[in-house]
Parts: structure tokens; sequence; C-alpha cells
């Protein structure tokens, strides 16, 4: 088997010679037709047969090579049959003609060279790119062939749904660096399920689980003056691309781990961002989630209610919204008119506004919310209860409130809350340690001083 | 946008504004009027059509609502509070290395001048480790809040160019402001302050002017209000002796008629912004004296910043820049002149004046930070201290001759400012300068990328935040800015 794999590799080389035969054949069978009687005829069953011949060869290579793996499929499947296909045709037209007293018609010839230049074009599409005939053509080329220019990198949208191997390193390996990188890549294609990826090459383990034993990464990295540099031919990986390679290396060359499942260094990032608009920068709840929008009438109900109302950025619809103070109307009355957006409130800034301990069961729904602003209220333990199902609350204002160490224990449900507020209020030592000891990494801010003494009202 | 694109965008605001005003019934004098004292809805519509891009600009999640900008004028020495270099005491005294002087331009530095060490002795505050001077006794206490900006740099090596630069983003006159851009951008809170509020202390301006505060081309209802502590808090604002309240407001009812029945005529997008303003300043009567009125602060608030009612002092506007913080506007802005410290006399001398100038900022600006954070109003506000640039590692020898005071000329190359709360991380050190403290050698921070980076915070794209003016986009940043997004958190 191994003889034949090799064979396999062979195809490149072999693949030209049918080409060349074939194509002379159509030709001289189309000038035994328009010319009757040239002596040359004569040879054009022997050029169908010898094409035969060499295209059986140069199939059977390509078979071969076509089971090492790592082309795209769809490409792979049209260049394999329609090879065959034409292997066929040209075993059909020698036995059309192999009678050398006439000619048959010319015009299965034209499929045949028209089949073998497409064929043909398939086999570069997988070994040098899919823009390589375009990318340096002529501009009224790029425009009939519908290339764009800033389509270097492809723009992915969601780290979640974005593979790294697929989507980010074989497009390095296959537009980039040129043939003699993909043979690498389909080595660890074709071995990566049975036996790993340290199948070891001939100079070393071509891909290894880090990047500085991996055959692949030293070879794109050494000096381009070595025999041994990829890509052999055209421009070398640019610093981003290696960074990405070696990113990949040293994650254990995943083939199917989506980007949002391992972690990115900053400089990764940054290259991620810059190459494909890829934001894979760790984002906070409210950028995670996505609410339905509220509706602008309903908006305007809630400020006529004396609330401020604001979508929290121009393409998130959760809202920020503020009590505006408003000496004919009363929080505790209004408050209810929140219910309609609960889902959709991220921030919500209550302080000064008189809240009474009634009005927490409003607050209880909002289900987002996480940064909640109490502070300078009569609000007692009683209420804090109503709070337990915020699970997402980060931070919590209750200074300046009526709240004692007795609240703790409701506020330990809080399990997202990163910060709690309780300067001049009778939450003390006992509380927070309760508070620390079932939320860890909360931080309860109290008072300061600077050369002052504590403050003591 | 071509001049031609521009009046047609022009045109069409007007046209749209001008159909407003004649369909609606009452008339937007009548509008505005009739929301004076209280914010009826009417009132917002007139606000809302004036401030049209409130929140528009909120292009995404910002972490800081507001800005308390803590500007010392003059630009303090980094070398006498926060960039400590060992090297530099070694080479006290001796002369300068041609190689730091070879095309280097100085406002007042000739010849060969001599190095000097530093006139402080530095101390490692906080879990963060930060290098910060004795200078600063009460600042270190809150060293691990801040984040350091230890290679900022700057174009402009002149007091007001430089102002104008760090403020406006170009070092000529006639550009929008910062908190011009950002009240442009987002609005304000509160409906009854005005959204960029100016504080001013140490007896003098910035070099620059007003212009620092001005909103250049952008209409300027988003220009801002400079407000006093001491005396009356914004000039004229209290009614003149014999009128009262309600003749006041017949006063400005008349004047608001006659400038509708002017914009009816001519269209003009700033006879809006004066009606607004005439609104403004009425309601404003009565709630700037009570934000202003830092006599109603507990005894241990007046303490913590060592605030002294009635009197002009930073630490009285430390203490007003919370009180506005907590009212909801938008941006803060103190200016406290003295910093230049040149040694040319006592007063601007490295070891004198300058001593003086730290004990008026350390105590008040580190209890600024430790109130706002205790009152939880610090993730939502950003605040920034600095100079317009930095100081030279080399003592001045203005016109080749020794000054006879200890002093530094200005430094365009490396200065530090800080920055606390509002997204940015605490307890950072980002850049470094060289061995001196000459050069930036890691991170460097241009000017731009600090607005680009103030802008992010705010939840602005500093690219997006644009104005048409004269037949092109303008914004803040020009055609530079990096957000700094090390530091962000």
């Amino acid at each position: 088997m191994e003889i034949l794999n090799w064979f396999g590799r062979f195809h490149p080389a072999l693949v030209h010679l049918p080409i060349g035969i074939l194509i002379a054949a159509a030709i001289c069978h189309w000038i035994a037709v328009k010319r009757p009687g040239w002596k040359g005829a004569a040879i054009v069953p022997t050029l169908y047969l010898l094409g035969f011949l060499a295209a059986s060869v140069a199939a059977f290579a390509g078979w071969r090579l076509a089971e090492e793996g790592g082309y795209q499929e769809n490409i792979i499947f049209w260049h394999r049959w329609l090879g065959i296909l034409l292997v066929i045709v040209s075993l059909v037209l020698w036995r059309m003609n192999s009678n050398r007293t006439t000619v048959s018609s010319p015009w299965l010839s034209l499929g045949l060279v028209l089949g073998l230049l497409w064929v043909g074009h398939l086999g570069g599409l997988m070994t040098h790119g899919e823009d390589y005939l375009v990318e340096n053509a002529p501009q009224f080329v790029k425009k009939l062939a519908s290339y764009e220019e800033g389509s270097r990198f492809t723009i992915l949208d969601d780290p979640d749904s974005t593979q790294i191997y697929t989507h980010i390193i074989q497009p390095i390996l296959q537009k980039n660096a040129g043939p003699a990188t993909i043979m690498i890549s389909r080595r660890r294609i074709k071995y990566g399920g049975s036996r790993g990826i340290s199948q070891r090459g001939k100079n070393g383990k071509v891909i290894e689980g880090n990047a500085s034993g991996s055959e692949l990464f030293k070879r794109v990295v050494m000096d381009p003056a070595s025999k041994k540099y990829m890509p052999p031919k055209g421009v070398g990986l640019s610093y981003g691309e290696i960074k990405l390679l070696e990113w990949w290396l040293d994650g254990g060359a995943p083939t199917e781990k989506s980007v949002a499942s391992v972690e990115t260094a900053p400089a990764i990032q940054a290259i991620l961002l810059n190459r494909h608009k890829l934001d894979t920068k760790p984002k906070s709840y409210i950028e995670k989630t996505k609410v339905n929008p509220v509706d602008e009438q309903v908006m305007n109900k809630i400020r006529e209610h004396g609330f401020a109302i604001r979508q929290i950025a121009m393409n998130n619809n959760f809202v920020d919204v503020t009590w505006k103070d408003i000496d004919t109307l009363s929080v505790n009355d209004e408050i209810g008119v929140l219910e309609e957006v609960a889902d959709q409130i991220a921030w919500l800034d209550l302080g000064s506004s008189n809240l009474s301990d009634e009005s927490l069961n409003v607050i209880g729904q909002m289900k987002n919310l996480v940064r909640l602003k109490m502070e300078d209220n009569p609000i007692t333990d009683a209420s804090i209860n109503d709070l337990k199902e915020l699970k997402h609350l980060e931070s919590l204002n209750l200074y300046k409130t009526k709240i004692t160490d007795i609240c703790a224990s409701d506020l330990a449900h809080l399990k997202g809350l990163k910060k709690l507020f309780i300067w001049q209020t009778e939450f003390g030592e006992t509380g927070i340690s309760q508070l620390k000891a079932a939320v860890p990494g909360v931080e309860v801010i109290g008072g300061y001083t600077l050369s002052t003494p504590p403050p003591s009202d | 946008m071509s001049l031609d694109q521009e009046y047609r965008y022009r045109q069409t605001q007007l046209e749209t504004r001008r159909h407003f005003l004649r369909h609606c019934t009452t008339g937007l004098g009548a509008l505005a009027l009739a929301g004076l004292g209280c914010s009826s809805p009417s009132t917002d519509q007139v606000i809302k059509t004036l401030t049209g891009h409130e929140d528009r600009m909120r292009h995404y999640f910002g972490r800081a609502k507001r800005v308390i900008y803590l500007h010392m004028a003059g630009s303090p020495s980094q070398l006498e509070l926060f960039d400590y270099k060992p090297t530099l005491n070694q080479l006290h005294d001796q002369a300068c290395p041609q190689s730091l002087l070879e095309g280097k331009k100085f406002a007042f530095i000739s010849g060969v001048p001599k190095m000097l060490g530093h006139q402080a002795n530095f101390k490692q505050h906080g879990q963060s480790g930060a290098w910060i001077s004795n200078h600063l006794p009460h600042f270190c206490q809150v060293a691990d809040d801040v984040c350091f900006l230890k290679a900022m740099h700057t174009d402009e090596f002149n007091h007001a160019p430089a102002q104008l630069f760090l403020y406006t983003g170009s070092p000529r006159l006639g550009r929008p402001s910062l908190g011009s851009w950002v009240t442009y951008g987002l609005g304000t809170e509160n409906e009854d302050l005005p959204g960029f509020v100016v504080l001013v202390s140490g007896g003098k301006t910035p070099d620059a002017g007003k212009s620092v505060w001005g909103s250049g081309f952008l209409p300027s209802i988003y220009q801002g209000v400079q407000c006093r502590s001491q005396g009356d808090p914004v000039l004229y604002i209290n009614n003149p002796e014999g009128m009262d309240r309600q003749l006041r407001g017949q006063t400005i009812k008349a004047i608001n008629e006659i400038n509708q029945k002017e914009y009816d005529e001519f269209g003009d997008d700033e006879t809006l912004t004066r009606i607004s303003q005439y609104e403004m300043a009425y309601r404003m009567q009565l709630s700037v004296p009570e934000v202003m009125d830092i006599g109603k602060e507990p005894q241990y608030i007046h303490e913590m910043y060592g605030t002294e009612p009635g009197k002009a002092s930073f630490a009285n506007n430390c203490l007003l820049a919370r009180r506005m913080a907590e009212k909801g506007v938008r941006f803060i802005q103190l200016f406290h002149w003295g910093w230049d410290s040149h040694g040319a006399g006592k007063s601007e001398a490295l070891n004198h004046g300058f001593l003086d100038r730290c004990k008026e900022v350390d105590q008040p600006m580190s209890a600024l930070i430790q109130d706002l954070k205790q009152r939880g109003l610090l993730d939502e506000t950003l605040v920034v201290w600095g100079g317009e640039f930095g100081r030279t590692p080399m003592m001045e020898n203005r016109g080749g001759v020794t000054n006879p005071f200890a002093g530094r000329d200005h430094h365009t190359d490396a200065f530090t400012i800080w920055m606390a709360g509002g997204g940015i991380k605490g307890g950072v050190t980002h850049g470094e300068t060289d061995e001196i403290g000459y050069y930036g050698i890691k991170d460097q921070v241009h000017i731009h990328d600090l607005q680009a980076t103030m802008l992010h915070t705010l939840g602005i794209h500093h690219e997006k935040l644009i104005y048409p003016f004269q037949g092109r986009d303008f914004r803040l940043t020009d055609v530079a800015g990096k957000i700094v997004k090390e530091i962000l958190v």
C-alpha cells in the first residue's frame, strides 16, 4: 500500500501527459474531418489510445492521492469523477476511430477538450487556491469573476460558530502557503483520526501538540533561504498567520473546536479582530445576552411616569432606567410601569427616591438586572428577599439604607454579585463574612477615610 | 460630505424643525415656557429637538456614564510625582548629553542644561506597587484604584496649543472641546443642570482660555458652563434687585417669543439654542444654587476633602464635582492653575510653589476617588487627572543661565496621567519611560489615543462621533486615535 500511496504523489506530474496527448488527438481529429484525405488522419486512433492509457495511469494516481484527504469535498468529487469520465470518453473515441478507413464525428472530441480544461481547472483550484486565476488578473476579469479585493480574509461573525481549523487555519494553509504546506496539512488530516496528530514525517513530527515541536511550524519560521522553508515558492506566511498557526498548534492542533471554546491571548484577539473582524474579547452578560427591543411608545409611557429610560447601546436592546425625582410623583406609585420592560432593564437607578420595601417585588422580576442602585432609601432587611432571583446582578448599592446583618442570608442567593455597597448601614462584619462564604469573590465596599475620622452619622 | 451636500443637509434639518414649529399648536416659545419650573413632556420635546443626537452616539456598551476631568494647568512634573528614575538621581547636576538635545525644541532651555535629579522621595504603594512620591501622602492610599499612563506624549510644547490639543484634538482655535463632544454625543442626564460644567481654581483660567470648554462649530448649547465655588455659582444667575421670579419668567417668555419669530424668519439653529439656554438659565436659578451649596455636606466630608465652604479652592471644586456627578452632570471639568514649575521664581519652584500645589490637590483628589467609590459612583464615573504635557529631566536654564530655583522645562515626549473608575482597571501601570524619563519606550499613548479611550469608556466610537462642517466631517481625534484596550475592564 505504501508504494501505491507514494505513486499517488506523482499525479500532478502524470496528469499533464494525457492532457497534451488528448488535445493533440482532438486537433488531429478535426483536421482529418475538415480535410478528407489528410495523411495525418491515421495517427488519430493511436493518439486516442495513448491518451486513454496515460489518462488511466494519471487517474489511478489521482485516486490514490485523493484518498489521503485534505481537499475540499465538493471539488474533489467533481475532479475525480469527471476525470474518470474523460478516461472513458478517450477510450470511446479510440474505439470509434480505430477503423482507420473512416473518421468519426469530431463533436465528442470537442467535449473531451472542454472536459479536460474543466478538470484541470478544478485541480488547480485545489492546489493553488480558489482565487489563483483572478487575484492578479486585470480589473475587467476580476469584475467578470465578481472578485472583491477585500475578500482576502473571511469575515467571521460569531466565535461560537467559527471553527478554528476549518475557518481560520485551513485557509491559511491553502490560500497563503502553497501546495507544499498543504501536503503537510493533508497528512495531518489523514492520520488525525486513528493515530492522533503526531504523525512522524521524514524530518520529525509534522504536527505536534505545541508549535515548537511541530515540523510544520519550524518550516514556516525557518530561514527563507533554506530548501525546507515553507512555502517553497512565493511569499511566506505573514506575522499574523504565523501567530495563528502557533496558537492552533499550542492548543493541541484541534480539528473540531470553535474559537469560543478555547482561550485567546490578547495578541491573538487582536489578530482575529483585524483579519476576520472576529471579536473574541470576553463579553459581559449585557453584551452576550439578547432581548427584544422596547417599543418607543412604551419608552415614552415610562418617561411620563417619571423615569428616564435609555437604550444601553445602539445595537443592544437592554435599557438603563433612572428615577428623575419629580416632586409631584412617587416612585412607589409609579414603579409598576417598569414591569412591562422587566426583561430589558439591565441598569436601574432608584437612589434617593424614597423607595419603600413594597416596591422591591417589582424589581425582583427584572431577571436580567446587572446594576441596581437603591442607596439612600428607607429599605429594610424584609425586602431583600425579593431580589433573590436576580442571578445576574453584579453590583448592588445599598448604602445609607436600613439593612443589617440579617439580610446576608438573602443576599447570599445573589451568586453573580461582584460588588455590594454598604456604607452607612448596619451591615457589619458578621454579614460580610456570611456573604463572602456564600458568594466568594464579592467585594463589599464600606466607607473610606483618609486622614479624617470615620463617618459617624 | 461636500459643501453642496452639507448645504442640503442643513437645509433639510432646518425644514424639519420649521415644519415642527409651524405645525405644533402652541408654538415653540409656549412649549418652552410651559415647562419652566418643571419638566413637562412638551419641554422634553423642545430639549430633544435641540439635542437631537442624544443617545444616538452610544455605539456600544460603555461602563462610564460621566467624566470628571481634573486638569492641572501648567503641567505638573511627572518626575516629582509618579515616574521614579533612580538613574536620574545619579546623573544629577551633570551636563545633559548632546544626544538628548540634538534636533529638540524646548520652550526655554538653551545651550547645555544640567540633569536634575528627583526633587522628591519615592516609595511603592498599594498591592499594585505603584511608585508615588512623598508629595502625595493622601494619594498613596488610593494607588490601587487608579491606572497610571506613564508614557503619554503630545505634539505641542507650549501651554495654550497643548491644552487646545488635549481638549479639542487640534492646537488651533475653533474646534469643539472634549466635554462638548461628549454632551453632543450623549446629551445630559439632568435637564435642570448643564450637561457640561467647568470649575476653575488656582486664581487663573488656563492659558488657552475658555476655548478649552468651548463648543467650536457644534451648536453652542454644548459649550461648558463655568460655575464658581465662591460668590454666585454662575454669574448673573440670580434675579436683579427688584425683579421677582414671576417677572423674570414673563421677561423670558417675551424674549423667547421674539426669538421664535426670528427663527421662523431666518431658520438659524443658534436661535433654538438661545431659546433653550434662556429656559435652562431659568431652571438653573433653582437647581444650581442647590447643587453648588457644599455647606449642606456633613463635617466628616469637609474633613475628608479639606474643604472650606465659601472659598474658591480645588478642594471645594472636587466636592462640587462629586455633587454634580450625583446629580447626573455628564462632563465635569476642573482646572487648577499653577503647575508650571520652571524654577524662575519661588512660586514656580519644584521645592516651593510646586509643593504648595501638591498640598492643594493631594487630599481632595484622593478624597474624591474614595467618596465616589463608597457611594457606588466610581464604577460609572471616569476620573482623569493630568496636565497638558510633561517636564524635562533636565533643569531649566532659561537663556542659557541656570534658574535660581529647581525647575524643569516643558516636555512633550513623556508624561504621566492617571485615570480611575468608569471601565478603567485599577492598580495598573501602563507604559514605561527610559531610564531618565525622557522618552516613552513601551506602550506609548498619544493625546488622540487618550481621547479615543475616554470616548470608548462612554460607549462612543471615536471614529463615528463626527460633525459635518465646512465641507468635511470633523471628529475629536482628527484622523488618529487608538483605544488603549489594555487598561479597559
